[in-house]
């Protein structure tokens, strides 16, 4: 295996050789803090899909109302184009035997 | 691994009662273990008490997960591992990195490293280290994971495919792929440096 090949392996293993940092003291009320969030941790998990799920509901429920003022624009407008009657009226010849 | 003398199952059981003492007892026996990950795995710009708080905080959510099938501290290093993969897939990976970007120290030691016959002095170990971190920065956050565990911390395959549940190939292709970018990426900056040398 040739040097440049080697460099990586060279690298990390003097890497390896690093003395590893100080011992971590844990930051003073650093568990009272981690414990007073503790019950409300659930909660927000819980909470969380929830909002997740009435969010998209949202959107799905808002989605399909467009889809459906688009389809029914015609009858609620009041000015009905007869586009379905001139449609029917078009492909009717070529559908009868 | 922890070293307190604490006796996790009995301290679960009365976690699981919601006895906060408990509760705290576990976090003190389990800080240690969660700053050594933290410290390995966090992205350079995430502060390490909020990344270890955010650990015991999922912990202490997915407590009711855990069926004590593995010791409790190897499912919180999996956690731990998991949280720190999560928030270095939300940080923006790092452009390459230039030699331009090393300190005097550290282009001292990657010379030595890249053009030396024998092995650096180990008084070069904390630059080579502070270099790795940076080169690390431009692999994906699993490649990374799998660097750091393999080549850092000289962990077998079967440990770390406890530590993430991948499978071994996963991580034999995994490591494969992340030294041949490292020894590439090496092999262009070396390639750099002597043409401005030249120049």
């Amino acid at each position: 295996m040739n040097e440049k090949y080697n460099s990586w392996e060279k690298l990390a293993r003097l890497a390896r050789q690093a003395p590893d940092p100080a011992r971590a003291e844990m930051p003073f009320g650093f568990a009272t803090r981690v414990v007073a969030h503790w019950p409300s941790a659930a909660t927000v998990e819980l909470s969380t899909v929830w909002e997740l799920l009435s969010v998209r509901s949202l959107v799905l429920a808002a989605l399909i109302m467009a889809v459906t003022l688009g389809i029914n624009y015609d009858l609620m407008s009041h000015d009905w184009t007869q586009e379905v009657t001139v449609a029917d009226t078009t492909f009717e010849p070529l559908l009868q035997p | 691994m922890a070293e307190s003398g604490l006796d996790v199952v009995a301290c679960l059981v009365r976690v699981r009662q919601r006895d906060e003492d408990a509760a705290r007892a576990l976090v003190e026996h389990l800080y240690p273990l969660v700053i050594k990950i933290v410290r390995a795995h966090r992205p350079r710009r995430l502060d390490e008490t909020d990344l270890a708080q955010e650990i015991f905080m999922k912990m202490f959510a997915n407590l009711e997960q855990y069926r004590g099938v593995v010791p409790f501290e190897h499912w919180v290093s999996r956690v731990a591992v998991t949280t720190c993969l999560d928030r270095l897939r939300a940080q923006k990976r790092r452009p390459e990195l230039r030699w331009a970007d090393l300190t005097e120290t550290e282009a001292d030691m990657l010379d030595a490293v890249l053009t030396a016959k024998n092995e650096p002095h180990p008084s070069q170990a904390l630059a080579a280290r502070e270099v790795v971190g940076k080169l690390m920065d431009a692999l994906s956050p699993a490649d990374r994971l799998v660097v750091q565990l393999l080549d850092l911390e000289e962990r077998s395959v079967a440990e770390i495919q406890a530590i993430t549940g991948w499978n071994t190939t996963l991580i034999k292709v995994r490591a494969f792929r992340a030294r041949r970018k490292m020894r590439k990426h090496l092999g262009q900056m070396e390639k750099a440096e002597r043409y401005e040398r030249k120049i």
